[in-house]
């Protein structure tokens, strides 16, 4: 597993390189941690700052900003074409939004070894929404609300056993105001 | 001390703890343009969140620009007892960072 | 009098209230069509997650009488107009400060929250369950998550600030609204300044005796009774700009309607229940507070609408389309029915 716990106190700071820099270094009181690929990293400073740290390397702008579902999951590395459609992905959402400010988004998975939950709205400007990474401290369950501009389909995606399941549910949107 | 952008809430229930986060942010699209001067608005929002039990890295996401204005996230997590603190932590894309540590209830 | 004379008559006496009318607060004439972004005052308290329950016993133990919720929908003329008139105003800001702590909510919100007793729902199944009709409608809740008061439609300052009273110094324990109001003397209209003006009749409605008995056989038409006073500023405002305009009229047509004074107990009538009552006790069983307020019957007697809120051009053809179209039978509340013809208009213009 090439994921690393840092030891870190909390009262110091991390400090993360350059973008360009593709690997991360942290510095150990004492002690140096090299040459490893963390996918993610504990943010640590004292509780009343608000600290400018460089732009993660990890986060997939790519992914996150691409404007079609097909181009979104190839830049995350999933071929979304082979992901089977599952009822142990559990998505749950209203089929109508009245408010496409804040759309309620709940996914869970009884899947064993599940890895990864993806979360897409097709016909968003940025479909791809939002990843969830699973551990063995989460009970794989998410919820987070999203913007939706149009009458779109909703997609869940778990990674788990190296193979992707999905589950897809049409949220109608409404718009037009009070009327009276 | 600042006032703190994230509001959190950690429950135990039947041997589940379920985490409630809101936190204060523009989450700005890139897309959006501004009524007086007609330009876009620049993107602004949350890319990662992360939860910590002590060192231990219990929960991530990353989010893209699609996600709520003063996002809300909610997740379960098991094998976590009453008393324990959680630490929430969050950056965006301008490398802003917050966090917030929460006594599980 | 001759018939030209009576007719002269009557319309220098609608000339005469239109001119009283107009030095009357404009606040009550505005274009309720317009889509207005609604901005809670920056006095509400933050409830993340809308955990009323809490939110309630931190109000409660901080001296207060509890919460107020205010329920608004994106968009609304209503809602806007009572923030920029009435929560703005200083003094209602203070006295509601002082005994409430107020949440806004959306009434189309599908996000989740704790209701005051404690229950999980979301914001539009809450709404629901507590009959938030025409917006804005205000919530007030007491101790132990109880319900103490519901208020619809827009309130002027004034009244509002005696309804705040009402609750603040306990009078809902012992009267209703519509009495304690009724004791209120700044509330009083002043009746020289209108010279104890009648009620305006009109060529639609229906003239006495009125047999509105519907219970054994239906009718061809819905019925709509109209709820007026003496000297009522409110019921001549309705009368010139609502019931006078055009599209209004035409569709009032398909109406059976009738105008009652919320004063008489004298003329005996039979109710759309077959009841024989006088329009007072009618209207004291209605529970409605203020007037003109209207009441929709379909052809078989059901009351399927009934309200004492400011009702203007949009609201008013809505109201008609709404029992007209049925909604009711489908359990559409008023303000979903208004959304959905605001979402026709706005998908017509694409």
């Amino acid at each position: 597993m090439k994921s690393v716990l840092a030891k870190l106190e909390k009262r110091h700071l991390l400090i993360v390189f350059e973008e360009n820099i593709m690997k991360r270094r942290i510095f150990l009181k004492g002690g140096v941690l090299t040459g490893f690929v963390i996918p993610y990293f504990k943010l640590i400073a004292s509780s009343s700052l608000l600290l400018p740290v460089k732009l993660l390397a990890s986060w997939n702008k790519e992914a996150f900003y691409a404007t079609d579902m097909k181009t979104a999951s190839a830049a995350l590395g999933d071929t979304t074409t082979h992901a089977v459609v599952s009822e142990h992905v559990f998505l749950d959402v209203k089929d109508i939004a009245e408010n496409a400010a804040v759309v309620p988004i709940k996914v869970s998975t009884d899947l064993e070894n599940a890895k990864i939950i993806r979360i897409y709205v097709e016909n968003n400007p940025n479909p791809l929404i939002a990843t969830f990474k699973l551990t063995q401290y989460t009970d794989n369950f998410v919820f987070i609300r999203t913007k939706m501009r149009e009458t779109s389909n909703v997609i869940a995606m778990v990674e788990a056993n190296d193979q992707l399941y999905m589950a897809k549910k049409q949220i109608k949107v409404t718009a037009g105001g009070c009327g009276g | 001390m600042a006032k703190k952008n994230i509001k959190l809430r950690a429950r135990l229930k039947n041997g589940i703890v379920i985490v409630k986060a809101l936190i204060k942010h523009p989450m700005e699209t890139g897309l959006r343009k501004d009524k007086v001067t007609g330009l876009k608005v620049p993107a602004y929002h949350i890319t990662e969140i992360t939860c910590h039990r002590k060192d231990d890295l219990v929960f991530s996401c990353q989010w893209g620009p699609g996600v709520s204005k003063d996002p809300f996230l909610s997740f379960t997590l098991k094998s976590i007892d009453k008393g324990e603190m959680l630490t929430l932590a969050y950056v965006d894309n301008k490398g802003l960072t917050d966090s917030l540590d929460v006594k599980v209830k | 009098m001759t018939k030209n004379s009576l007719s002269l008559f009557s319309l220098l006496h609608f000339a005469f209230l239109t001119i009283c009318m107009m030095e009357i607060s404009f606040a009550q004439n505005f274009d309720d069509s317009e889509i207005k972004h609604i901005d809670h005052p920056d006095w509400f308290i933050e409830s993340p997650f809308l955990d009323l329950s809490e939110d309630l016993n931190k109000a409660t133990s901080n001296g207060k009488k509890g919460l107020m919720i205010f329920f608004t929908t994106e968009g609304c003329s209503y809602c806007d107009l009572f923030i920029r008139l009435s929560l703005r105003d200083p003094e209602v800001a203070t006295i509601v400060q002082k005994n409430f702590d107020s949440i806004g909510l959306e009434i189309f919100d599908d996000i989740e929250m704790t209701t005051p007793e404690g229950i999980l729902t979301s914001v539009k199944q809450f709404a629901k369950k507590e009959g938030v009709e025409f917006s804005p409608t205000l919530l007030f809740y007491g101790k132990n998550g109880k319900r103490i008061l519901r208020l619809i439609g827009y309130q002027s300052p004034e009244r509002f600030k005696s309804i705040i009273g009402y609750l603040a110094d306990d009078h809902y324990q012992s009267e209703s609204l519509t009495i304690y109001l009724s004791r209120q003397k700044d509330l009083k209209q002043n009746k020289d300044d209108l010279n104890n003006a009648a009620l305006i009749n009109d060529p639609l409605f229906e003239q006495p005796p009125y047999a509105l008995d519907r219970s054994h056989f239906p009718a061809y038409q819905p019925l709509l009774v109209i709820f007026e006073k003496t000297s009522c500023s409110e019921c001549i405002n309705f009368h010139t700009s609502v019931l006078a305009l055009p599209d209004v009229r035409e569709t009032l047509k398909q109406f059976e309607i009738v105008q009652l004074s919320a004063e008489d107990d004298k003329t005996p009538i039979l109710a759309p229940d077959g009841q024989q009552i006088t329009p007072a006790h009618w209207y004291k069983q209605t529970s409605l507070s203020r007037v003109p307020a209207l009441l929709f019957f379909d052809k078989r007697g059901n009351e399927v609408l009934k309200t004492d809120a400011l009702v203007l051009h949009q609201r008013m053809i809505n109201s008609l389309n709404y029992v007209l179209e049925q909604a009711y039978k489908k359990d559409w509340t008023y303000q979903q029915f208004a959304r959905s013809k605001a979402i026709e208009r706005f998908q017509s213009k694409q």
